[in-house]
């Protein structure tokens, strides 16, 4: 169960009115690597954890990322609420004009809609930690993209850079986790087996003294 | 509160919890109502009231609750989604 707070992890307040930069921070809403897939990423994967605690680190984690979404949601509202229609049509924001007004809807920076297959649940937590991994490091690259871009917007820097430094922390997390699960793993085993779906590790070279299935 | 086991207690906070969603939910819509805003008060200091035993007594239910002695207890099951075994 989850219970909305009323405030921001790490404030969000612009002045400025930006529409260009705006459609590329909605890509980390939207995007491929953005915060909307990222929290549904985890969020999804954690239920056939059979590792507790790396189930509350997904849990966590993903809690997390839907509030990072929130904030990159906060910065391209602040950066459009005041477009005028000159600004509209000069900056490029018109297509996305035409169908979501400044409204925010989830879509990458160009244009494609969000897709649940920008992520993957597998089933195996061994698989799916490493993908989560390399999403924290997508992740950090695309703010890393975006800073470029907003070398001009101080403000919005310091939430870029605010969310960049929470993927690294995610991503040495993650990489804690698959250690954690492969701790628990067979050491005769270690590339054959599922944790999460085989019962036991299956004995690839049967001896006495083998208590596995 | 008193004499009520895990489960009870539990229960206790999902009746209430699911009370206040609902008037939250009302209040959203009817922000002057009297009845309404005694109702949300109540109880919300039932919830208050079982959330601090429960915490107390069995752990927490969210992480800015966690009592921690000299070992992590927050990212331990069961989870919620793993039903009664």
């Amino acid at each position: 169960m989850w219970v909305y707070e009323k405030r921001l992890q790490f404030p969000v307040n612009i002045k400025e009115t930006n529409a260009k930069l705006a459609q590329a921070i909605i890509s980390q809403y939207g995007g491929p690597d953005g915060e909307s897939g990222a929290a549904m990423r985890y969020l999804s994967q954690r239920y056939s954890v059979k590792n507790s605690r790396v189930a509350g680190i997904l849990t966590d984690i993903g809690t997390e990322e839907l509030g990072h979404g929130e904030m990159v949601c906060a910065i391209i509202y602040q950066l459009t609420r005041n477009l005028s229609m000159e600004e509209i049509e000069k900056s490029g924001f018109d297509k996305y004009y035409v169908d979501h007004t400044l409204g925010i809807w989830p879509q990458a920076a160009g244009g494609v809609p969000f897709n649940a297959c920008e992520f993957q649940v597998k089933g195996d937590p061994i698989t799916d930690l490493y993908e989560d991994m390399a999403a924290e490091q997508k992740a950090r690259t695309t703010y890393e993209n975006l800073l470029r871009l907003a070398k001009d917007s101080p403000d919005v820097c310091e939430v870029l850079k605010f969310l960049r430094t929470r993927e690294i922390v995610h991503f040495q997390r993650f990489g804690e986790s698959l250690r954690m699960v492969q701790d628990d793993l067979d050491s005769k085993n270690f590339y054959a087996f599922n944790p999460d779906f085989d019962r036991s590790a299956p004995c690839v070279d049967p001896k006495p003294g083998c208590n596995k299935d | 509160m008193n004499n009520m086991n895990q489960k009870q207690l539990r229960n206790y906070i999902d009746v209430v919890s699911f009370a206040l969603d609902d008037v939250t939910l009302f209040l959203d819509t009817h922000p002057d109502n009297q009845d309404a805003l005694q109702m949300y008060a109540g109880l919300k200091e039932k919830r208050t009231q079982a959330m601090n035993d429960y915490v107390r007594f069995f752990g927490p239910l969210n992480r800015y609750q966690v009592n921690s002695g000299n070992k992590w207890a927050w990212n331990m099951g069961p989870w919620p989604w793993q039903g009664e075994v």
